[in-house]
């Protein structure tokens, strides 16, 4: 980290309780510059849906609270805030995992869904056709009948017609294909390229996250195990062996291998 | 679909013997039917605003029947102690209504479904608690009485003044809906509608949208309460009972949810409903035992009505139209061609 970077989104010991009764994450901080494009990565339940959440202040929804820790957007502690005004103040803007897409609007009036500004809206939507041109052949086609990686295109389109400052998508890779996940992260990384936003990505596939990452951090159990640029993290023995899946000759699965032995390597 | 209607030659003879079918047919119809016909405008006024807020916003209302008591009495009151024109008392019920749809509205920024349609039931009873009461203690004993309202010389005394009146109400009060849910409002109820999580992050303000449906479609509900209470010249709070609600829902149900062609088909049909029951029985020359019943008979077949749209054909009877017209459009074929798309 450069020290004339801008910190964007600051993540101070976090911690997030579900039902007052289950911790799901416990002291985790981190940092997200200006124009960074930072992924996380993690097996399921690693808590890193719930870490996005708390961002995007989704956690009331789901009877969860931030019991200790903060949530800084430039310097303001952004706690609990109800999620439209999050994205109305600070433009930080979620693409949820699943139920993205408005079943019953045409793609067309799914993209006008989001606060429209007139004739820049217009140009806007111009634009997310360009960069996703299965959306404009299919304009007049009900939501509810995309296929999964429109309507992952789609959800991107929408949260880009809020003209977000801060872009987390969460599980960008659920349900497609390693081709159209590769697709489209390349044509999220032309759009950051474009319009100069930073994006917090949450990835299972770490081959996919790492590669286009310019920082990642994993979680394990609620908690951040390792962060550092992607190459150190594939060079990570660890990570190549339970996330990349290599290991030489002797393969194993993520399921052969006792969460414990890890944790005590990893926490001595 | 304003445009819509133009699109084909066919389209536009439609309309233009539709529109001339519609001026003519006052003077032509016998003045039993009229009655009906203009019944059927009132409804109609009253389904779009229901549909409006359970089709559209996904807001399960029960306080319907209130909201149209409201309207009604406000008109009464004003009428009757002020002696108020028309003009001024149909804009101050739907401010009334509107306003008691803004109180039955709040719980809806913590409830959902259910819990909603219970609290606004309590405002349901609230309201027509009130309206006895003032009804009891104006001593106006079985209603008020409200004198025929006068649009400029004109006095609405004829059915068939009232029959242009209250079709041009409903068109516009249809045509305004329609509008309205191209725009921006309407497409973030149906995104509130459809996922509310989604409709957050990208910047909706659920709560305050929720409201907003709710005092436009008590708003509505209440104009209609005020010119059913017109039309029919007298106000009384036993006729807006719990059972007013359920008939509107029918009609809501019926003719198809979240739709406004549906609304005026479900109007239609549940309004004609008990008409052609009676008819019926009078055809027949049934019994006398049948016709001391047939309250208990027609709320049966309501229901059964209600039970049949429901199993058959949820969507209504808005959806049935459709697929007629689209199996007539792609007459001979039955479906449409896979349209091709390039990766």
């Amino acid at each position: 980290m450069k020290e004339n970077d801008k910190v964007l989104l600051e993540i101070n010991k976090l911690e997030v309780v579900y039902h007052h009764v289950s911790t799901a994450i416990q002291g985790v901080s981190f940092k997200v510059l200006e124009g960074m494009l930072f992924s996380i990565i993690g097996g399921n339940g690693a808590g890193k849906t719930t870490t996005l959440r708390a961002i995007s202040g989704f956690l009331g929804s789901d009877n969860a609270e931030i019991t200790d820790g903060e949530v800084k957007f430039e310097g303001k502690v952004l706690n609990m805030f109800p999620p439209q005004k999050i994205t109305h103040l600070t433009r930080i803007v979620l693409v949820p995992e699943r139920d993205k897409v408005f079943d019953t609007l045409t793609v067309e009036e799914n993209l006008s869904v989001p606060a429209s500004q007139g004739m820049r809206h217009k140009q806007f939507k111009e634009r997310i056709y360009e960069y996703f041109p299965n959306l404009r052949q299919r304009k007049k086609v009900l939501g509810g009948f995309l296929s999964g990686g429109e309507r992952q295109m789609l959800a991107i389109g929408q949260a880009l017609l809020c003209s977000p400052r801060l872009l987390m998508v969460d599980e960008l890779s659920l349900g497609l294909s390693p081709l159209i996940t590769k697709e489209l992260l390349d044509i999220i990384l032309q759009i950051k390229k474009d319009l100069g936003f930073t994006v917090l990505l949450v990835e299972q596939n770490a081959a996919a996250a790492l590669a286009i990452a310019e920082y990642a951090a994993v979680m394990e159990n609620g908690r951040i195990v390792l962060d550092g640029t992607p190459e150190k993290l594939m060079a990570h023995e660890d990570v190549r062996e339970f996330y990349l899946g290599m290991r030489g000759e002797e393969q194993k699965s993520y399921r052969d291998v006792k969460q414990y032995t890890r944790t005590r390597r990893w926490w001595g | 679909m304003a445009i819509k209607a133009f699109e084909t030659p066919f389209r536009k003879k439609c309309l233009i013997a539709g529109v001339i079918f519609g001026v003519a047919f006052p003077f032509i119809a016998p003045p039993f039917i009229l009655h009906v016909i203009n019944l059927i405008a009132i409804a109609s006024i009253g389904a779009l605003a229901l549909n409006l807020l359970i089709g559209n916003a996904g807001l399960l209302s029960l306080g319907h029947a209130g909201f149209m008591a409201a309207g009604a009495f406000t008109t009464a009151i004003m009428t009757v102690n002020f002696g108020m024109p028309i003009w001024i008392v149909l804009p101050a019920a739907i401010l009334i209504g509107g306003l008691f749809g803004f109180v039955a509205g709040l719980p809806s920024y913590k409830l959902k479904g259910i819990y909603l349609g219970l609290s606004t039931l309590a405002v349901h009873h609230i309201i027509q608690y009130g309206c006895s009461e003032y009804q009891y203690y104006g001593g106006f004993g079985y209603g008020i009485v409200i004198k025929a309202p006068s649009i400029g010389h004109v006095v609405l005394t004829n059915k068939i003044e009232w029959y242009f009146f209250l079709w041009i109400i409903a068109a516009l009060v249809a045509l305004f809906i329609t509008n309205l849910l191209r725009s921006k409002p309407g497409r973030a109820w149906v995104a509130i509608r459809d996922r509310d999580i989604a409709a957050e992050v990208i910047g909706i303000n659920i709560g305050d949208y929720k409201i907003m449906a709710f005092i436009l479609s008590s708003g509505l509900t209440s104009l209609a309460g005020s010119l059913y209470a017109y039309y029919t010249a007298v106000a009384s709070a036993d006729q807006y009972s719990f059972s007013l609600t359920i008939s509107y829902f029918a009609m809501v149900i019926v003719g198809g949810v979240g739709s406004v062609l549906g609304s005026f088909l479900g109007a239609f049909l549940i309004t004609v409903l008990p008409y052609g029951l009676m008819y019926l029985t009078g055809l027949f020359e049934v019994s006398f035992s049948v016709k001391e019943y047939f309250s208990i008979i027609e709320s049966a077949i309501f229901g059964i009505v209600i039970v049949l749209f429901l199993l058959a054909e949820p969507m209504g009877l808005a959806e049935i139209w459709r697929r007629t017209r689209i199996y007539f459009e792609l007459w001979p074929f039955r479906y449409k061609p896979l349209t091709i798309t390039k990766r």
